[in-house]
């Protein structure tokens, strides 16, 4: 499936919200969260952006955005920016995402505190992915 | 080309990056040490947002726009953009009928 498509987002969301620890993992988080690929003038040259919307400890909303302008009339509580090499690293294990925040290489809007504190429960994204194959636009055009 | 040579500010920024991300590794190893280095995370964004209160004050008394009414001007962008986007998908619709 390919990255950052509706389809793929959809899968990552079903199998993010099957985990039995989620509820714990969002207890206490900002309502809703966008993640934005930046411009790259190649394979994403309007940038790519999806949001989701937490409530009673799973995800119940979420869609990809026809335009990365929308985060800014969306205002999520958390907005996470980075460039296709990098979130195609953080969603491979290959950077840790709390690293990439504090190093400023990943862009973080909103209360990173929370999201440190919650460090610990990546491995719930990183089951997910495992089981959504996921094709990087960076592979499919060579 | 060749590549740009790096001033002493840029190295000495670049190895403080490195030096802080191996000592975030150590740390965030220990879940005490998580929740340490998150705690000072909440502290430098505190008074980063503490900063910028007082740097927008600073900026409407002068008469000057603040961050925030930036924010407001690409947000109301945004809308305009997005129902813009939504009208010319309908008169697509009607055009099709």
């Amino acid at each position: 499936m390919r990255f950052a498509s509706q389809a793929w987002l959809d899968a990552v969301v079903r199998e993010v919200n099957a985990h039995a620890d989620l509820g714990r993992a969002l207890a206490g988080l900002g309502a809703d969260l966008a993640a934005v690929v930046e411009r790259d003038g190649r394979h994403f040259p309007h940038g790519a952006a999806a949001w989701g919307r937490q409530a009673g400890g799973r995800i119940v909303e979420w869609r990809v955005l026809p335009d990365e302008d929308d985060v800014l009339e969306l205002e999520p509580a958390y907005v996470v920016r980075a460039p296709l090499p990098l979130w195609k690293d953080l969603l491979t294990g290959r950077a840790d995402p709390v690293q990439a925040a504090l190093s400023g290489r990943v862009k973080v809007k909103g209360d990173l505190e929370g999201l440190v504190r919650r460090a610990g429960y990546r491995y719930i994204v990183d089951e997910a992915l495992r089981k959504v194959p996921t094709e990087f636009p960076d592979e499919v055009s060579r | 080309m060749s590549e740009k040579r790096k001033g002493i500010p840029e190295v000495l920024m670049e190895q403080g990056v490195a030096a802080a991300a191996r000592a975030a590794r150590v740390v965030l190893e220990d879940p005490r040490g998580q929740e340490v280095l998150a705690a000072a995370v909440g502290a430098a964004q505190k008074g980063k947002r503490q900063l910028e209160e007082v740097q927008g004050m600073v900026m409407r008394a002068a008469g000057l726009p603040t961050k925030g009414d930036y924010d407001e001007v690409a947000k109301s962008m945004a809308r305009l953009k997005r129902k813009l986007r939504d009208l010319a998908k309908q008169v697509d619709a009607e055009r099709k009928r």
